[in-house]
């Protein structure tokens, strides 16, 4: 059990920390170099535009489900802190097993609308557009899992069982 | 039936605290199954849309920027320049403040980042020099407004993006109204000092601000690259944050030495996180929009605002906007705001004959006011935690003399347009 946690744990790191990381830099460099390609040698690099562009969504769609991972999304929180706990718990489990149904319902047609978009190419790096589009049916499959983790935790913690402590997060 | 659904849903998110963007997510996808509608349009509107939305790779940029601007220490060379500066007047750590918060407005474009950052080298310095915590708290929170009011500003180009007002003379039209906040405060500061003899610091011999103007020089350097580079036709306003983040980072790696590669990649993965959730809030903004649209909803808005008499005049609709987003931003939080309240107010804005780029600082100003007011002020949380002042303390002294100060400059930037528009149509804007 714990084997398969600590292989979990990696295969997550990999994709939503370490990838989205080395993604983000893409990003960062294909935004400098064209501007220095264009100001000092006056030639703009379009295939840099576009990459950067597409390294941005990535970036969004592994981010999202990191920080679904870390309950770092935006919440409006006031009311729900003055909740008791066993109300919170249950408002936890009821939303989030509601977007696990809608991730479900959604991943056939996204599936199909990816592999269906293979067939059209980008307009500068002439790559196909399911390229693109991968990492939203990514983001759901991992959204899913951190998802169904949390509510099992929250389940665990309605029924006074022992939750596991938090782990550190990557970037303190 | 579908909109029914997708309101209650939205709604019941919203007020039992779940995330908003997994709110707006899955909302969102209910109503495309309730409306027949294919669930290719969620990756048409959460993914391809961002194709044409070049703008918004500010916002990750930016986001780095002011992450490696205070892991690389560079905020302490800030303060440090100001500090030598004006930290011998009567309560001049006040005034230091300020200043060092109008300087990092002009590297980073976020209120939060200045609070956490700079805000928490302010505060433990101005409580060592015997400043109590609340009113340290309270400039904090008050000077860090400025920085997405003055270029450049996250929340305006989010704004660009669902307006479609230019980038370029949103940041122009900021630069008065920041510095004008920073006078008001000044002044509040001065009167405060002055009735609670707040301490003076040493007096620094010339030879020594001399060395550390000389010393902070490249870090102070970073507002004016990234000027130049925007209204020198260099760059654009997206690859500016590209430009000023490799600088920063460059000085932080490289000049300063303040910052390890083991840092740097905590940064990195930071950034990810931020940009995940920030701009996930933003792709499911653009699935609300196209409901808000296909649903008419800002005609009904336009027709509630016509059927109470906010329309006779441009003013009144904008006082009435202004006091909307006031009491919005007491209880919500501010991206949730600008991305959901903005689209469905824009067609009456723009049937008023609101300038936009009026509009755009107008809200911006507003909402940076809404980070402060209780009880969802987030800086007033996060300057109470950095000090340990009790909360109430500090919301206690913002509401009696910072907050009135910001609505000052708000009623003032809202009412005397030039204050936004001058330095715009300086440059060339038709508006």
């Amino acid at each position: 059990m714990k084997n398969i946690k600590n292989i979990s744990k990696k295969i997550f790191d990999l994709l939503e920390v370490h990838l989205a990381a080395v993604i983000f830099l893409i990003l960062f460099f294909c935004i400098v170099i064209q501007v220095f390609s264009r100001y000092v040698f006056n030639s703009p690099l379009p295939p840099l535009f576009e990459l950067s562009i597409y390294s941005f969504v990535w970036v969004i769609y592994l981010g999202a489900p990191l920080a679904k991972r870390y309950r770092k999304h935006i919440r409006f929180d006031i009311l729900y802190r003055k909740l008791p706990k066993r109300v919170q718990l249950i408002t936890e489990i009821a939303f989030d097993l509601l977007l696990n149904v809608v991730l479900l319902i959604i991943s056939v047609p996204i599936i199909r609308y990816v592999a269906w978009s293979y067939k059209i190419k980008t307009s500068v790096l002439r790559i196909p557009w399911s390229y693109l589009l991968l990492c939203f049916p990514i983001f759901t499959v991992l959204l899913f899992i951190h998802n169904s983790v949390w509510i099992y935790y929250h389940i665990r913690e309605f029924l006074g069982k022992r939750t596991p402590p938090s782990e550190v997060p990557p970037w303190q | 039936m579908a909109i029914i659904v997708w309101i209650l849903v939205f709604a019941a998110v919203f007020a039992m605290g779940y995330p908003i963007a997994l709110g707006m997510f899955i909302s969102s996808a209910l109503y495309l199954l309730l409306s027949h509608i294919d669930f290719s349009l969620l990756m048409d509107m959460m993914v391809i849309k961002f194709e044409s939305m070049f703008i918004l790779l500010a916002v990750p940029l930016f986001i780095f920027t002011a992450k490696v601007i205070n892991a690389g220490k560079i905020t302490d060379r800030v303060f440090d320049s100001a500090q030598k500066a004006l930290g011998s007047l009567r309560g001049g750590f006040s005034y230091v403040n300020i200043v060092a918060s109008i300087i990092f407005a002009g590297m980073s474009g976020s209120e939060i980042a200045d609070v956490a950052g700079l805000g928490a080298v302010e505060i433990k310095a101005m409580k060592d020099a015997g400043y109590d915590g609340a009113f340290a708290c309270s400039v904090t929170c008050a000077s860090a407004t400025i920085g997405p009011i003055i270029p450049p500003s996250i929340p305006m180009i989010i704004y660009s993006m669902l307006s479609g007002a230019s980038v370029g003379y949103l940041f122009l039209g900021g630069f008065i109204p920041g510095f004008l906040l920073g006078g008001i405060l000044m002044v509040v500061v001065y009167i405060l000092s002055a009735k609670r003899n707040y301490p003076r610091g040493k007096k620094v011999p010339f030879r020594d601000l001399l060395r550390t103007l000389t010393k902070s020089f490249p870090a102070l350097m970073a507002p004016v690259l990234l000027l130049y580079g925007i209204y020198g036709g260099v760059f654009t306003p997206t690859e500016s944050a590209g430009v000023v983040a490799a600088y920063v980072i460059f000085l932080s790696l490289f000049v300063y030495r303040t910052l390890g590669l083991k840092e740097f990649y905590k940064v990195l993965i930071d950034t990810v996180l931020s940009t995940g959730y920030i701009s996930f809030l933003i792709a499911g903004a653009f699935m609300l929009s196209y409901v808000v649209a296909r649903e008419e909803i800002p005609v009904l808005i336009t027709n509630g605002f016509i059927s109470l008499g906010l329309t006779s005049s441009k003013w009144i609709t904008l006082l009435s906007i202004n006091i909307l987003f006031l009491i919005l931003g007491c209880f919500f939080d501010v991206s949730a705001i600008q991305l959901i309240i903005i689209p469905i107010l824009l067609p009456l804005v723009k049937t008023m004959g609101i300038d936009l780029v009026h509009f755009g600082v107008i809200t911006t100003f507003n909402l940076m006011i809404a980070l402060d007011t209780p009880p969802y002020g987030e800086t007033g949380f996060i300057t109470a935690a950095i000090s340990e002042t009790p909360l109430h303390e500090v919301v206690k002294e913002m509401l009696l003399y910072f907050i009135p100060c910001e609505i000052a400059g708000l009623v003032i930037i809202t009412y005397v347009p030039d204050f936004v528009l001058w330095l715009p149509r300086l440059a060339g804007y038709v508006g």
